[in-house]
């Protein structure tokens, strides 16, 4: 016998209020699907976009943290840092990562793990404002939510973007439908890996060419925005019984000017931090430029970056009390993990500039068109 | 009964899909993908651009070389074009590809470009040496007194120079000894 319901009756209200929110789940799943397919997923060619996010799927622990854009993403093995000192780190790099950024990736840091070193590459200093929407994604998108997110959005929005479009990434690049490529389906719903603990692997060799001579300034100042983050910085490390380190990495370009580095030598001498400008010390590093480096001096390359990280490794390990985690056996057998992806990648890296002599998978010439 | 049930449901899955859409402005999702843009760049107008140039010059600062004006933030290849094969040339891509800084080096002058969109527009111009001098007769050696006096007492003083700003660009002075010894025409990007 069919049943019937009058509209007043209680089943029928518990029936519409279940289809209701079925609609609403279908309709949420069908947003959360459209949104997986539609926001970039920085696997070829661009792939600075998937750093941010790789730090949450480390499993060891770091007691060192670099943080900073391309200067130390692509200039310092993490690999070479274990295998040469068992020193267990990671770095939180993206394109373009500005002061604010870091600071706030710091403090996300620090809600998973404490680092007993922060080492902070210092080139972003310079940007005193957000500078683009396009660098904000790459470095705000892949950050867990958090209010260190929250407020890393807000320092870093350009005009023009809305707090929405990063809350809702789908009202931001719902409009990328006709520029869908085989990676948007590829990897709708989960990533390869691209750095091994944060570092960017080239084994290319373009050498370094000379460098057009420094624009002149009229005024040398670092921006007041900037400086006053890299003072948090060094504020929520000592909060945190972290040692703070500053650095400049070994390349020339982009110009890091005198007055620059004077300004910073002055700001660690007042906050009693170690600055360490490696421009000068490239001879010491060992660096030949005319083979460490994959394009034309900008950054360095693997070999490059396996002296970069060697030379800053003995600096650490004779400066701080760091574990040798090759000692630790749990920790030990992750990093192994990480030294054999490492390997594949070097050998199919060598493998293809053997074959076609340049890469074709990674950088400009893997970027989807 | 079950069309009511029906519509309900179509209705909050429309009115989630709107919410998606709506709240966004009809600009294009930000460029993520840029590499290797640059190299269709190459094939602007320059006689247009070189026009579009002239005409926009209260908006900026402009700086002539050999008869050619250079805008701030003037779409670069006319320009360069115009200006001939007598340089000498410097690329760098930006992080991540997202772009390309380009230096021309002239006999007397630096040009900078950046690229947005696929497209390259002038960000700088450096004079290099006292045979070119700024329209309001400014040049390498010229005293700061001068330059006040051409420009005005409104300049933004640095620790090395003064800036004045005109539209989406500006020019520093830089002074050594009270004499002018570096200028440069800045557009102001975004």
């Amino acid at each position: 016998m069919k049943k019937s319901w009058s509209h007043e009756s209680k089943e029928y209200k518990i029936y519409v209020v279940l289809c209701l929110i079925l609609g609403l789940a279908i309709a949420a799943a069908g947003l959360y699907a459209l949104q997986k397919l539609l926001v970039p997923k920085y696997m070829r060619g661009v792939v600075e976009g998937s750093m941010i996010a790789e730090y949450y799927e480390s499993e060891v622990p770091h007691e060192v943290l670099f943080l900073g854009d391309c200067e130390v993403y692509e200039n310092i093995s993490t690999v070479a840092l274990y295998r040469d000192y068992g020193i267990s780190s990671y770095i939180r790099g993206s394109a373009q990562q500005l002061t604010w950024q870091s600071y706030y990736l710091l403090e996300d840091t620090l809600r998973y793990e404490t680092p007993e070193v922060v080492v902070f590459n210092v080139l972003a200093l310079k940007y005193g404002e957000p500078q683009s929407e396009s660098y904000n994604r790459m470095t705000l998108d892949g950050m867990r939510w958090s209010r260190s997110k929250w407020d890393a959005i807000n320092a870093s929005m350009t005009e023009g973007e809305h707090m929405a479009d990063y809350l809702f990434p789908l009202l931001r690049y719902h409009s990328r439908w006709d520029e869908l490529r085989s990676t948007d389906f590829e990897y709708a719903f989960s990533r390869d890996r691209v750095t091994v603990n944060g570092y960017y692997m080239r084994c290319d060799i373009s050498p370094e060419g000379e460098f057009p001579a420094p624009m002149p300034l009229a005024d040398y100042t670092l921006p007041e925005t900037s400086m006053d983050y890299l003072t948090r910085m060094v504020e929520l490390c000592r909060e945190n019984d972290i040692e703070l380190i500053l650095i400049k990495a070994p390349t020339l370009y982009p110009y890091w000017y005198e007055e620059w580095d004077a300004q910073v030598r002055a700001f660690a001498q007042e906050y009693n931090v170690p600055y360490i400008n490696y421009i000068n010390l490239r001879d010491n590093i060992g660096l030949d430029m005319s083979v460490d480096t994959y394009d034309a001096g900008l950054h360095l390359n693997l070999t490059g970056a396996e002296k970069f990280a060697d030379y800053i490794g003995q600096y650490l390990v004779n400066h701080y009390e760091l574990t040798d985690f090759r000692d630790v056996a749990d920790v030990a057998r992750a990093w192994e993990d990480d030294i054999l992806f490492y390997d594949e990648l070097r050998d199919a890296q060598n493998a293809e500039l053997a074959e076609y002599g340049e890469l074709r998978s990674w950088g400009a010439n893997a970027i989807e068109n | 009964m079950n069309k009511k049930i029906l519509s309900v449901m179509m209705a909050s899955v429309m009115a989630l899909s709107i919410a998606a859409c709506a709240s966004e402005d009809e600009d294009t999702a930000p460029v993520v993908l840029s590499g290797g843009q640059t190299a269709e760049s190459a094939e602007g107008s320059g006689a247009q651009e070189a026009g579009e140039t002239a005409a926009a010059s209260a908006d900026a600062y402009v700086f002539t070389y050999n008869g050619i004006e250079i805008r701030m933030n003037a779409p670069a290849n006319g320009i360069i074009e115009a200006l001939g094969d007598g340089y000498t040339y410097f690329e760098a891509p930006s992080c991540a590809y997202e772009g390309m800084d380009k230096v021309y080096t002239y006999n007397s002058i630096v040009v900078r470009s950046y690229t947005m969109d696929g497209e390259d527009y002038i960000a700088a111009v450096e004079l290099k040496d006292d045979t070119v001098a700024t329209a309001e007769g400014i040049r390498i050696g010229s005293t700061e007194d001068e330059v006040r006096a051409a420009y005005g007492e409104d300049g933004q003083p640095g620790t090395a120079g003064i800036e004045y700003t005109l539209g989406d660009s500006f020019i520093s002075f830089i002074f050594e000894n009270g004499k002018v010894v570096a200028i440069t025409y800045t557009a102001i990007v975004g």
